[in-house]
């Protein structure tokens, strides 16, 4: 927003309320130009957004609408989830892909991806995390990366970060993903491990106390 | 622009091209100023305001003009497009004149100057923002309407009293070259009898126009705001902040008042911002490719909060 004196820089806090909307955050002062321990975690290109100017309006949405059954990530204790797309959905307080229409009857026809890593037994183990919600209720999609080297590259393209491709492009390119499980196998060392991608349904009170979500939850046992 | 003949005190009407050379007035209101239609009743000479009127008209015959302009008395405040024109029009008539003198109410013919002056009410109200920093010639006057020094002369004093840049009361500098923030920052402190009036007196200073709806009351200043987002590409119009907030408390993008930029003094907008944006019915429309920084604060609990 601006340079002061005392500081490189500054702006206000924002809280995103749906895709491409947000509010300002009162609970901080300026940006930057106070003294709050901020620590910038990522950068990156919002493209037309819009920024509640009178948030106290009837006509306003309220966040939660955008967090009704949408698909929340919450940290796990093994896996560091890097690169959710699209950008455009995906809330990184509330670590949630935001519905993308308010209205209670849309779902997701893009491709929800991301990709998690961790260690197991001392190795990094990487895992591309795809999620279907084309439908009432999310399906989790999982490869391990290198299988299906073309379509990762279009997934996590810069080009396609924001918005994501449709699934409808993606099985024309490559039908096999249909097919794919919501697990995948990884050998480390002589262990052989079962990751798989569960979804649960209910209530995350830091989101919101009246709408449920379904959280991801990354189950690992030892395969076979 | 109705201007008063200095020796005949009558009024004169006059288009924007044949408007003469003329002295101007900026003063505080008092309880018994002089309006347009009360300097045709007999009682005007004993009213308190007509002194000023007067004592304005001689400086003016003085300094070799022979025409004034007096808020008081020079709009018919009856007519309410008239008074639009007026306050629409009213920096560039501080602009043009050829000198303004300010008449400090408050300031004893004792006092001296240096010191007295950044204490007077004259600086603390929002109108006389734009009358100390629009005419090029600002000369003071005490109580007793003597001569006290030019603006000039007090530059230092003025600077420090209220937070503008000496270049920008020299007249230097424009007022576009500061930011927005930091313009709304010299309003800050400053009060008006009309809620209203905290904006509509501040048109000049950001060089926009708006039509005056008095009763409107806080409405005006997010009118205002409106209207400098229309003209200006300058994102620190939101870099306020408001000192009375609760947490959690939603409010506004906009403020609601200049008071909320008290601390935006030194807030310049990024060389390098060159972002679209306009105000809609749905908010803030930021278009284009907007970078955003995701951030994590530290609260002094030591809570993370991203």
């Amino acid at each position: 927003m601006g340079l002061s004196s005392f500081t490189l820089g500054g702006g206000i806090y924002l809280r995103k309320i749906g895709p491409k909307l947000f509010q300002r955050d009162w609970e901080f002062a300026l940006a930057g130009f106070g003294l709050n321990n901020v620590k910038q975690i990522d950068v990156f290109d919002a493209t037309d957004c819009y920024i509640l100017i009178d948030p106290i309006t009837s006509g306003a949405v309220p966040s939660s609408t955008f967090r009704n059954c949408a698909l929340h990530v919450p940290l796990d204790p093994i896996f560091e989830l890097e690169n959710p797309i699209p950008r455009t959905l995906w809330d990184i307080t509330d670590r949630t892909f935001l519905r993308p229409k308010p209205y209670c009857w849309t779902r997701y026809q893009m491709v929800l991806a991301m990709r998690f890593f961790g260690r197991l037994e001392g190795e990094l183990v990487t895992l591309v995390v795809l999620c279907d919600y084309r439908e009432s209720v999310p399906v989790g999609k999982v490869f391990l990366p290198g299988q299906y080297p073309r379509q990762e590259t279009i997934i996590f393209s810069t080009r396609n970060r924001n918005e994501s491709v449709y699934w409808e492009e993606l099985e024309m390119e490559e039908p096999g993903l249909l097919l794919l499980g919501n697990y995948a196998d990884v050998v480390v060392g002589n262990q052989e491990f079962r990751i798989s991608v569960l979804f649960e349904k209910r209530i995350v009170e830091s989101i919101s106390k009246d709408v449920e979500v379904f959280s991801l939850k990354l189950d690992i046992s030892k395969a076979g | 622009m109705r201007l008063v003949n200095t020796r005949s005190l009558q009024f004169h009407d006059f288009y924007l091209s044949e408007i003469p050379r003329y002295a101007i007035l900026s003063h505080t209101w008092g309880d018994d100023e002089v309006s347009f239609q009360d300097m045709s009743l007999p009682d005007r000479f004993s009213r308190k305001g007509y002194a000023k009127i007067i004592q304005t008209c001689q400086l003016a015959l003085r300094y070799g003009l022979d025409f004034a302009w007096i808020d008081t008395c020079c709009i018919d405040k009856s007519i309410s497009a008239e008074l639009t024109e007026s306050i629409n029009s009213m920096f560039h008539w501080y602009t043009n004149a050829a000198v303004c003198y300010v008449s400090l109410e408050d300031l004893l013919p004792s006092a001296p100057a240096e010191e007295g002056l950044a204490k007077c009410r004259w600086f603390t109200q929002g109108w006389t923002l734009q009358e100390l920093l629009a005419p090029k010639s600002v000369q003071f006057y005490d109580m007793a309407w003597n001569y006290r020094g030019s603006k000039l002369d007090f530059i230092t004093v003025i600077s420090n009293a209220t937070g503008i840049p000496r270049s920008v009361i020299k007249g230097a500098s424009s007022l576009a070259e500061y930011s927005v923030a930091r313009r709304m920052s010299w309003a800050a402190r400053r009060q008006t009898t009309r809620v209203e009036d905290t904006a509509y007196c501040l048109l000049g200073i950001f060089d926009v126009n708006m039509p005056l709806l008095y009763g409107e009351g806080l409405k005006a200043f997010r009118r205002l705001q409106e209207e400098i987002v229309k003209r200006n590409n300058d994102l620190t119009i939101f870099a306020w902040d408001d000192l009375n907030r609760h947490e959690h408390q939603p409010l506004g993008l906009f403020a609601s008042s200049p008071a909320a930029f008290i601390k935006s003094s030194d807030v310049s907008p990024f060389i390098d911002d060159f972002i679209n944006f306009s105000a809609t019915n749905k908010g803030l429309f930021v278009s284009g490719g907007v970078p955003l920084r995701t951030a994590s604060i530290t609260t002094d609990d030591g809570l993370e909060i991203v």
